[in-house]
């Protein structure tokens, strides 16, 4: 048998039949853009949700610090708006609750060699994104993936983004109880679900092991959720704490409390239902305004309780709700070796105990621990990510966990271990010690490569390691365990508003020039699950950030008092002193007394702005309907395909389906609880649209319904190429009645 | 040569004072005098990362990186996407390696120099490499005459590298000319 010459002919063993076909679906929807037969906003919002994300410069312009110049890609079709098609684009991997094997790692390692710049970047919200990638080699990229366990189904887009959660959950000595199990069905069922369809922005979700450490997050997340043991009648209850609204970027919000106590048999559909509520009246138009945070602002939080509480009462039941749970040890860590504490004559001196005391954290399990490895600004390469996967497979079992601030964990390592297994990772160039001390900066993209950066985070953040790592004995003891985080831009990816110190990017015109700037903000609180915000001081030009970090620590560590946190310490000597401390690093001088202020960090062009561009972070909004008559017309396509191909049945089969997904599509305008079920569709859309003369044409009145009435009652009925050419004809017929159809509805109706 | 994603690296000749920022500066110049006759787009630091790419010039069918890989300073050049035709991959990868590594000598500031007495091939092209029964021998057919003609004398090719890291051959050969002096070679 000759070797297979396509990916999708060598993995097919290996990919769950589903997401195989979803990822054909994408690679048709890909030849069909280019083909110009799909609109380019309904394909953008279509890679987003597949994490195919675009990139600064896609629109092929770059600036070389004295002009614009054209970037002279091919001409062809656009990947969106103002999107070229050849320019390279992120690809973002989601990966629930940071959670990989050394397998999946492995492989994602082959992937940035082969597709991207031998970089896997482990983001704040615990994904791995890859950049440079073209969106040609994006469903091979895809199909490598899922053949690994992994899908990239909306990483991006107006939809439910990556489920994130404490990575020490199952290890954890304050946990209420391990929240893996529920991360994982959360993730699963809200994936692709009808009620996740119809957002008009993001929707993120995080979950905490307890109320008092940082790791999860909860805070700022659309749904927060923190673990909780209830006693009901002598009986131990699990349990969530339900925060909602929560959220960074230009206006934060801190989450508000939903419900003190959901249980587990209620997490999800509470929580469908809260999509549903924010499906139907989120803001769709003004983008700044779409996250759920607005909304519940707008309506507050008890009537927006009672919305969803009323919603609740309408979902049809659902057996996925609470079949998870009779398995919750189903995501459980199987330990590799034995615990064993760490030999009493083991090395404890020297770059080991530095290590150990910052990356080292004992597991609720005798014997073992959890080991950070520190990764700069989040970046590890691929050798290295081999390195890890290695070391995963010798010590511990497969436990691999990528974390918020941008590291990444090695739990159930026998301590007896973490000598040998420092060694390996020193050699592998990532023994580095300082996991969540000052040094360990986290950062978004920013100019590098997000289209929507203003100054450069990861330019400033890689200057600050750089910096503190000199001065390493000499940062005062006091302020090595703060947090600096960067953000490029107001969007605050980096996190900075719950950094002891944070740095967010702007701009600044002076004397006709652009100067990069960025806006300190201090006292943000990063336990808690990121319990309060930081306030903003003033700006200052980037080149003097490293000073003012300089500073501030210094002046924390000589003036603070006993056991005082940062929070605290700024608080207690206020906002003016802060400001004191660096009010001549304001200052600027003259481009032509330092023109080095004039640049940013890691980028010598002459600093300038006109390279954003339009972001897509917000993406696009397509509602369900839309998406779902698109999907039948691709449908309509790939059964022209497979006729051409002599698959009749097949072909009349794909038709068929294009039908009942336009109808489903229709007739879930007017009833939300419709599931997928054929002999459900046809009736609902014959009781709701057919017999109401909404699916009504002026001069063929009911014809095009039948069409699918008849194929449906057929039982597919079609034997040769002459029958299935039909169907498909009817159902191109059938679509574009579809299309006059949700006009009529006016685009769109309340559910 | 049925490779479509494969990379060649030329190694630094006296690296121990490279000037890393400077070399981001002669990239982002290469981006705006379109120094090297194809699509250049950005320039990315990864300088923080132990043995990793170094600096990055980013281009559409190329990337270019004064990068630190094996504990090694050199220049490579990754072809990403080919439609030069099978049989002049080989020596075209080479020619765009000698250009870039030529540009670079001509910047005085930067003060490298590149040795050209051994090169490192490495093929990340998992999909036809798992297709192909001897890939060294399809290596060596379509790169030592090549060699041969840029060094001016017989290369020695050995097989690289397990399994799980990239598919790598190195080639070694009595060398001394300069980069440019050897692009003039091959022609």
């Amino acid at each position: 048998m000759p070797a297979p010459t396509t990916w999708k002919e060598r993995l097919a063993p290996k990919i769950r039949e589903d997401w195989a076909r979803e990822i054909d679906i994408f690679e048709t929807q890909i030849e069909l853009r280019q083909q110009d037969k799909i609109e380019e906003k309904l394909f953008a919002e279509t890679r987003l949700r597949r994490g195919v994300y675009g990139q600064r410069y896609d629109n092929g312009t770059r600036h070389n610090g004295r002009e614009a110049q054209k970037l002279p890609f091919p001409e062809r079709a656009t990947k969106g708006p103002h999107t070229l098609w050849d320019a390279p684009g992120m690809m973002r991997i989601k990966i629930p609750f940071g959670k990989i094997s050394a397998e999946q790692l492995d492989v994602m390692a082959d992937l940035a060699e082969e597709y991207s710049d031998a970089i896997l970047h482990v983001t704040t919200r615990q994904d791995i994104q890859l950049h440079f990638v073209h969106i040609e080699d994006s469903p091979d990229l895809m199909r490598r993936l899922a053949a690994v366990g992994i899908t990239t189904r909306e990483a991006c887009g107006n939809s439910v983004r990556n489920v994130t959660a404490c990575s020490y959950a199952g290890t954890c000595n304050t946990q209420a109880f391990d929240v893996t199990p529920y991360a994982n069905a959360l993730t699963f069922f809200l994936l692709g679900h009808d009620d996740t369809q119809d957002f008009g922005r993001k929707f993120k979700v995080a979950f905490s092991g307890c109320k008092d450490e940082p790791c999860g997050l909860t805070n700022f997340h659309d749904l927060g959720l923190v673990a909780k043991i209830r006693d009901v009648g002598g009986k131990s209850v699990r349990g969530f704490e339900y925060w909602v609204g929560g959220g960074l970027g230009s206006v934060p919000q801190p989450a508000r409390l939903l419900a003190e106590f959901v249980t587990e048999e209620e997490l999800m559909p509470l929580t469908q239902a809260l999509c549903r509520v924010f499906g139907r009246l989120g803001e769709k138009e003004n983008r700044s305004r779409a996250r759920l945070k607005f909304l519940v602002k707008k309506l507050g939080i008890d009537e927006f309780r009672r919305l969803v509480l009323e919603e609740r009462e309408k979902l049809r039941p659902d057996p996925r709700w609470t079949d998870y749970l009779s398995d919750l040890s189903a995501t459980e860590e199987r330990p590799k070796k034995p615990g064993m504490p760490l030999a009493p004559d083991a090395t404890t001196g020297g770059a080991f105990a530095a290590w150990r005391r910052t990356n080292v954290r004992q597991q609720a399990q005798s014997g073992y621990a959890v080991a950070t490895i520190t990764l700069p600004l989040g970046d590890m390469s691929s050798s290295q990510a081999r390195a890890i996967s290695d070391l995963a497979r010798t010590y511990t079992g497969d436990t691999l966990r990528a974390t918020v601030d941008q590291n990444m964990l090695l739990r159930w390592v026998p301590e007896a271990d973490l000598p040998a297994l420092h060694a390996a990772l020193l050699a592998a160039g990532l023994g580095e010690a300082g996991a969540g001390t000052l040094s360990d900066v986290t950062a978004c993209p920013g100019t590098d490569t997000c289209k929507l950066g203003i100054s450069s985070s990861r330019g400033l953040a890689g200057e600050l390691r750089r910096q503190l790592h000199v001065l390493g004995a000499e940062v005062p003891d006091a302020a090595k365990d703060l947090h600096i985080k960067c953000s490029g831009c107001f969007n605050a990816c980096g996190q900075h508003h719950v950094a002891d110190i944070g740095f967010l990017g702007v701009s600044r015109n002076v004397g006709g020039r652009r100067v990069p700037h960025f806006q300190l903000v201090v006292g943000g609180q990063w336990t808690e699950n990121a319990g309060a915000y930081g306030l903003a001081i003033g700006a200052v030009p980037s080149k003097n950030v490293p000073k003012v970090v300089e500073r501030l620590t210094r002046h924390y560590s000589e003036s603070r008092q006993e056991g005082e946190t940062y929070r605290r310490f700024v608080e207690r000597i206020g906002k003016k002193s802060v400001r004191g401390l660096i009010e001549d690093l304001i200052e600027l001088p003259s481009y032509a007394d330092d023109p080095s202020y004039y640049s940013d960090w890691g980028d010598p062009r002459e600093y300038t702005i006109d390279d954003m561009g339009v972001g897509e972070c917000a993406g696009e909004v397509v509602p369900f309907a839309q998406m779902g008559l698109a999907a039948s017309e691709r449908e309509v396509f790939e059964a022209q395909l497979l006729l051409d191909q002599g698959q009749a049945k097949d072909a009349a089969r794909r038709a068929y389906q294009a039908m009942l997904s336009a109808a489903r599509a229709l007739t879930r305008e007017k009833n939300a609880n419709l599931g997928d079920d054929p002999d459900e569709i046809i009736s609902e859309f014959k009781a709701r649209l057919v017999d109401t003369r909404l699916f009504w044409d002026q001069y063929a009145g009911g014809k095009f319904s039948q069409f699918l009435f008849g194929m449906h009652a057929s039982g597919l009925a079609v034997a040769d190429a002459e029958g299935a050419h039909e169907v498909i004809e009817e159902a191109q017929l059938f679509i574009d009645a579809a299309h006059q159809c949700y006009t009529r509805l006016g685009g769109a109706s309340s559910v | 040569m049925h490779f479509e994603k494969f990379a060649l690296k030329l190694y630094v000749a006296e690296p121990r004072d490279l000037q890393l920022n400077s070399v981001t500066i002669a990239f982002h110049d290469f981006i705006s005098e379109d120094a090297l006759g194809e699509l250049l787009i950005d320039t990315v630091d990864y300088t923080h990362v132990h043995e990793g790419p170094g600096i990055v010039l980013i281009g559409h069918a190329s990337d270019y990186a004064l990068e630190l890989s094996e504990g090694r300073a050199g220049l490579s050049c990754s072809r990403k996407r080919d439609h030069v035709p099978v049989s002049e991959r080989a020596a075209d990868v080479l020619r765009r390696t000698l250009a870039a590594a030529a540009k670079l000598e001509a910047r005085a500031e930067l003060a490298l120099r590149f040795r050209t007495d051994e090169l490192r091939l490495t093929i990340t092209d998992r999909l036809a490499l798992g297709s192909m029964p001897d890939a060294f021998a399809a290596v060596t057919e379509a790169w030592a005459p090549v060699l041969k003609r840029a060094f001016g004398n017989e290369p020695s090719l050995s097989r690289e590298g397990n399994g799980r890291q990239p598919f790598t051959v190195r080639a070694r050969a009595e060398c001394t000319a300069s980069p440019a002096e050897v692009l003039q070679r091959l022609g």
